[in-house]
């Protein structure tokens, strides 16, 4: 912001009578034409200012990041100095004081160690203030900056505020592999996409009391889990510099891990593609293809899928088990892919029990045994040729397929590709921007 | 040659170009399934495989029960030796009975009855030979009845069952860790040759496209893949991520 106070005249006039008139001219020339200026262009930074409320420019801003949204029970240490000011005094916690178990249950929360306890009844926030670069260990994660307790509808979420540079180091390296200089272009790009991400929800928290989530519901954050040297030269080298749209708006910037050689163009970016997907091809050659999961098959018995249906609370337990003892037929149908091929909705039916499934939810049903979630819906299906009840998906990728392919980025690093040229290959007609 | 015949014979060429290039890759894709996903446009595999709607049957428990046993149930005759509402004299009978090892012995409850039952016979005759025999033991309070008896099966029939549950498809693919990926192939040896030192599994490289990568393990579960990944991350190698490879 521009201030009238810092100006000042840089040419000194000796008094005499002489110089009286002239005095008087520089005095109207000031009043005329210096004075409105000055006003013009103050005007127009509180102008940028009320556009972008709540985020400072020029100053790199905090974030608010949700390290536990539903807090029961957790372990908190601090390992060096904080500060919690209460109405009655201010308590120095430090690692002297050891582990504390921290549980939270008929909205009181509890914090003991084997030489303190604080118990809060009636509180909505309880802040722990670092002193300089003070750390913290919750659930034995080493993390920076200012960790809150807040009360939200009985549930309590634990919030860890910091630096965004700070928070990017606790990103980027569990995004992207992160310990190659060959992967060096990827790595900014990440970090600047991981950046975009943020400040889109600096701008549009995910909740009231906080920006992100720590998982996979925004970007993954784990603190000072791993040093990553070159993550961390990939976030200082582009400090400050974001993807907008053309109008120049912060843009929530998604990025997956494999896009398995499509790229869904649906959603945000218009009018690039009027198919609404690109191929993730360079030199006819698919970019994710260094990825570990360009391609993957998973087997089934339709047993599988039924405990699946029950253990996402599709089907109850006693159906299932009625059909487990009886037999069933299980017709399984896809209904409607996107552009790019992904399955965005299927059915299926269980002794004539309709079932529908979209987007997220195939992906949590057709759960590989020993897994977590299937890795993509851009799968087709292959029913055995010797049982009945046994089939096969066969897929591609892993993630929704939105923005950034991150093994696609890496691909195009090996290519000798720049961050600039990945990011222009992945957010076709956004603007890279330096803001702070 | 006039138009509508000359469009006819297009459209019945076009017909049959199309259909005969379909066969060949439905062909290709059913003897080389690893090969054909991996090397192309996954969209075009869709738009041209993409079996949108499957069947699947599972006959239940109660039927795999039924198939499990060694014999059919069929109408037939057996004796019976005892009936009445006392079951511990109904096993005292039946353990009498067995020890003179001469046909199965069976103890029913039907209706708070007891009843304990010899043999599976088919003809009367057969049934009337046991009850003879049951005689020169001493047993004369015995007669024969018909119900359901127990046919044992044939051993074929025993062999299709055990082959159907048991027998399996090769799996496709097989889980490996993926350690690195480069486009320089002494770098892949050079990290191989590191690992090797480090790690007691397979190590391998694979060269895809243009790229090359270090694969470690191979395992036909999930579960024991992620394991083995914590296990290479710890061991220095964070860049590590759970894959899956063809055999």
């Amino acid at each position: 912001m521009v201030s009238a106070g810092k100006i000042t005249m840089s040419k000194i006039v000796p008094y005499c009578p002489s110089n009286i008139i002239r005095y008087i001219i520089i005095l109207r020339h000031f009043i005329l034409f210096i004075l409105p200026l000055i006003l013009f262009i103050s005007n127009c930074a509180q102008q940028r200012q009320i556009r972008r409320p709540g985020v400072q420019e020029i100053q790199i801003p905090f974030i608010r990041v949700a390290l536990d949204d539903n807090m029961k029970k957790g372990t908190l240490t601090f390992i060096n100095e904080y500060r919690l000011q209460s109405e009655e005094a201010t308590y120095i916690l430090d690692s002297t004081l050891g582990e504390f178990q921290v549980s939270f249950s008929d909205n009181i929360l509890l914090l003991k160690s084997s030489d303190r306890r604080f118990k809060f009844e009636n509180f909505n926030k309880i802040d722990f203030n670092p002193v300089a670069n003070s750390k913290f260990r919750w659930n034995g994660i080493s993390y920076m900056g200012q960790i809150s307790m807040v009360k939200s509808q009985d549930q309590l979420i634990i919030i860890n505020s910091l630096s965004m540079t700070e928070y990017l180091k606790g990103v980027v390296p569990h995004e992207i592999p992160s310990h190659s200089e060959e992967y060096y272009p990827a790595i900014v790009s990440q970090a600047i996409t991981a950046r975009s991400y943020a400040y889109y929800h600096l701008n549009y928290p995910s909740s009231l009391h906080f920006d992100v989530y720590s998982d996979t519901r925004d970007q993954i954050y784990l603190g000072l889990k791993q040093n990553a040297p070159l993550a961390n030269k990939a976030i200082e080298e582009s400090k400050g510099m974001v993807l907008q749209n053309e109008k120049g708006e912060p843009v929530e910037t998604q990025y997956h891990s494999t896009c398995g050689g499509t790229v869904d163009l649906k959603y945000k970016i218009e009018g690039i593609t009027s198919e609404g997907y690109f191929k993730d091809i360079y030199n006819d050659e698919f970019n994710c293809l260094t990825s570990p999961m360009y391609r993957w098959v998973e087997k089934y018995s339709s047993r599988d899928i039924l405990t699946n249906l029950v253990n996402t609370g599709k089907l109850t337990e006693e159906k299932a088990k009625n059909m487990r003892e009886n037999g069933f037929t299980m017709e399984i149908e896809i209904t409607s892919r996107s552009n790019s091929g992904r399955i965005e909705k299927m059915i299926i039916s269980l002794n004539n029990i309709n079932i529908t499934l979209q987007s997220y939810e195939i992906r949590r049903v057709f759960r590989p045994s020993g897994g977590s979630t299937l890795p993509s819906t851009l799968f087709f299906i292959k029913k055995s040729g010797k049982h009945p009840d046994i089939f096969y998906l066969i897929g591609a990728g892993f993630g929704h397929g939105k923005g950034m392919c991150q093994w696609g980025a890496i691909g195009l690093a090996l290519k000798e590709k720049s961050a600039k040229e990945i990011l222009g290959f992945y957010y076709p007609g956004h603007i890279l921007k330096k803001i702070y | 040659m006039n138009g509508f015949l000359k469009k006819r014979f297009l459209i019945s060429y076009f017909g049959i170009f199309l259909l005969s290039g379909l066969i060949s890759l439905q062909a290709q894709m059913s003897t080389d399934l690893k090969d054909f996903i991996w090397n192309r446009d996954f969209k075009e595999l869709l738009d041209l495989y993409a079996d949108e709607k499957i069947i699947l049957t599972d006959e239940g428990d109660y039927t795999k029960r039924i198939a499990a046993r060694p014999y059919h149930e069929k109408e037939g005759m057996r004796i019976q030796l005892f009936a009445g509402s006392d079951s511990i004299n109904a096993l005292k009978v039946a353990s009498d009975i067995t020890a003179l090892n001469l046909d199965s012995v069976y103890v029913l409850k039907e209706n708070d009855l007891y009843k304990v039952q010899l043999g599976n016979f088919t003809e009367r005759i057969e049934a009337e030979k046991m009850l003879n025999r049951l005689y020169f033991v001493g047993i004369t309070n015995a007669w024969i009845v018909k119900g359901t008896i127990h046919e044992p099966k044939k051993e074929q029939e025993k062999l299709i069952a055990t082959s159907v549950s048991d027998s399996d498809e090769t799996n496709l693919m097989v889980y490996a860790i993926q350690v690195f990926v480069t486009r320089s192939h002494d770098k892949a040896q050079l990290l191989s040759n590191r690992l090797s030192q480090t790690l007691k599994e397979s190590i391998r490289i694979i060269k895809q496209g243009e790229y090359w990568k270090i694969i470690v393990g191979s395992y036909t579960s999930e579960e024991i893949a992620r394991k083995k990944l914590n296990e290479i991350r710890e061991a220095g190698f964070p860049d590590a991520w759970l894959s899956q490879v063809a055999e």
